[in-house]
C-alpha cells in the first residue's frame, strides 16, 4: 500500500514536530540561524514543487524566495502542533498561482546532481540521449497543462499526496480534482505516445 | 458506458485512485475490452515514466543562491521590524504612543496656564477700627501685602543692578504687640503687628 505525503511525514511525526515547533519558537525571538535550519530543511521540496508549477529555474528561484519570506512573516500565526511541510506546500501553490499569469521566462531544466541521476559513463549513449529527451517532453507536457490541471496532477504523481489532500491544497472539491487529474493523465500519455513514435518509452 | 467514457476512470485506475465500486467495474471492463486494456497499459507505461522526474533535483548553487536572498531578506526584515516596533508598530502600539504624547502636552499646557493663571496672593483687609478703647487709641497702619511666593516665569534679559531689591521694605518692618483692655476686666485683646521704620 502506497502511503501518502501526509500519511509519510505523519509516520514518526511527533518528534519531527516537536523539533520544529522548537526551532520555529526560536526563530520567532530572532534566532536567525534557526529559521536558517527550517530553510535547509524544506528548500529542495518547495524549490522543486515551485519548478515543477512554473517551469523554470528563475521564477522558481523567485517563488521559493518568496515562499520562505512568507513562511517568515507569518510565522506566529503557525500552529505548531501541526507539521510545517503541508503548511510551506500549500503557500508554494499560492505563490506559484499568482507567479505563474504573465510570466515570459523560457523554460530550463533540472540540473541533475545527485549521485545516482549522473549519467551512467557505462550505459548507451543513445538511451541516455532518448531519456533526456523524454524528459524534455515530459516538461514540455506538463508546462502545456492548463494551471489547474499541472498543480493538481504535481501535487497527485510528483509530490505524493492523496487526492483528497491535494483537493484540500487547491481548495477545490474533490470530484474536480479527479477530473482534473485523470485529464492530464490522459494528455501526457498521447504526448508520450507523439515523442515515442514507436520506440520503447525509457522508464 | 462506452469506452471512451471509460478512459477517464482508466487513467484514475492505474494508480489506485478509484474507490471500491468503481475499481470493480473498471476492472471488468479492462477483462471485456482488449482497446481498454491496451490504453491502461499504455497509461501504466506512461504514468512511470512521469514519475521518473521525480528524482529530479535543483542545483546546490542554485538552493544555496535561494537560501542567501532569503536569509539576506530576513535581516533586513528584522531589522526594519525592531524599528517599526519602536515607532511605527501595530494599531495597538501607535494608539499608545499616541495617548502618551498627548498626555506629555497636556500636562505641559496645564502646567504652564496654571502659571499664568495664578492669583496674586489676597492682601489682608486693611484695619479701619477695631475697636475704641478706653484706654489707648492707636491707629495701625495696615501691613503692606506679602509678597507673592510663586511668580510666574517670565524670561527676563539681566537683572537690572539699579533696581531695589523688594526684600529691602521688609527687613525694615520690627513686631509690634498692642494690648486692647475692653470693659469687661476678664477680656484682653493683643494685636501682633508690624511697625515701619519712620512710621
Amino acid at each position: 500500500m502506497e502511503l501518502s505525503a501526509s500519511q509519510l511525514w505523519m509516520s514518526g511525526a511527533d518528534e519531527e514536530i516537536e523539533a520544529t515547533a522548537k526551532l520555529i519558537e526560536r526563530a520567532i525571538t530572532g534566532d536567525r540561524t534557526a529559521f536558517e535550519e527550517i530553510v535547509l530543511q524544506h528548500e529542495r521540496r518547495v524549490f522543486t514543487l515551485a519548478y515543477r508549477l512554473l517551469g523554470t529555474e528563475e521564477d522558481a528561484q523567485d517563488a521559493a524566495q518568496e515562499v520562505f519570506l512568507r513562511a517568515f512573516k507569518y510565522m506566529r500565526r503557525f500552529d505548531t502542533t501541526r507539521p510545517l511541510e503541508p503548511w510551506l506546500v500549500r503557500m508554494t501553490v499560492n505563490v506559484c498561482k499568482r507567479a505563474g499569469r504573465g510570466r515570459t521566462r523560457t523554460r530550463s531544466l533540472f540540473v541533475y546532481n545527485d549521485g545516482a541521476q549522473q549519467p551512467d559513463s557505462g550505459r548507451d549513449p543513445y538511451a541516455l540521449m532518448r531519456a533526456e529527451e523524454q524528459k524534455r517532453v515530459l516538461y514540455d507536457v506538463l508546462t502545456g497543462l492548463p494551471e489547474k490541471e499541472r498543480a493538481a496532477i504535481v501535487l497527485r504523481d510528483l509530490e505524493g499526496f492523496s487526492t483528497a489532500e491535494v483537493a484540500d491544497i487547491l481548495g477545490s472539491a474533490e470530484a474536480t480534482v479527479r477530473s482534473q487529474i485523470s485529464v492530464a493523465r490522459l494528455k501526457i500519455r498521447k504526448a508520450i505516445d507523439r515523442m515515442k513514435g514507436g520506440r520503447d518509452v525509457v522508464s | 458506458m462506452s469506452c471512451h467514457e471509460f478512459e477517464r476512470l482508466v487513467a484514475l485506475y492505474v494508480e489506485g485512485d478509484l474507490d471500491g465500486t468503481e475499481h470493480w467495474h473498471v476492472e471488468a471492463h479492462l477483462l471485456a475490452c482488449p482497446a481498454c486494456r491496451n490504453l491502461a497499459d499504455d497509461l501504466k507505461e506512461s504514468q512511470a515514466a512521469f514519475k521518473s522526474i521525480r528524482q529530479d533535483g535543483p542545483n546546490p548553487a542554485v538552493l544555496l543562491s535561494v537560501r542567501t536572498r532569503v536569509l539576506e531578506d530576513v535581516a533586513g526584515m528584522q531589522s526594519k521590524n525592531w524599528l517599526e516596533r519602536l515607532f511605527l508598530g501595530g494599531l495597538r502600539q501607535r494608539a499608545t504612543l499616541a495617548g502618551f504624547a498627548l498626555l506629555l502636552v497636556g500636562g505641559w499646557l496645564l502646567r504652564n496656564s496654571r502659571q499664568h493663571d495664578m492669583p496674586a496672593a489676597v492682601p489682608p483687609p486693611p484695619v479701619v477700627a477695631v475697636h475704641e478703647p478706653q484706654v489707648f487709641t492707636e491707629t495701625v497702619a495696615p501691613t503692606p501685602p506679602p509678597e507673592p511666593e510663586t511668580k510666574p516665569l517670565v524670561r527676563r534679559p539681566r537683572p537690572m543692578p539699579a533696581v531695589a531689591a523688594p526684600e529691602e521694605h521688609v527687613e525694615a518692618a520690627t513686631p509690634v504687640t498692642i494690648k486692647f483692655v475692653t470693659d469687661n476686666p476678664n477680656v484682653i485683646i493683643y494685636w501682633l503687628g508690624d511697625e515701619r521704620k519712620g512710621d
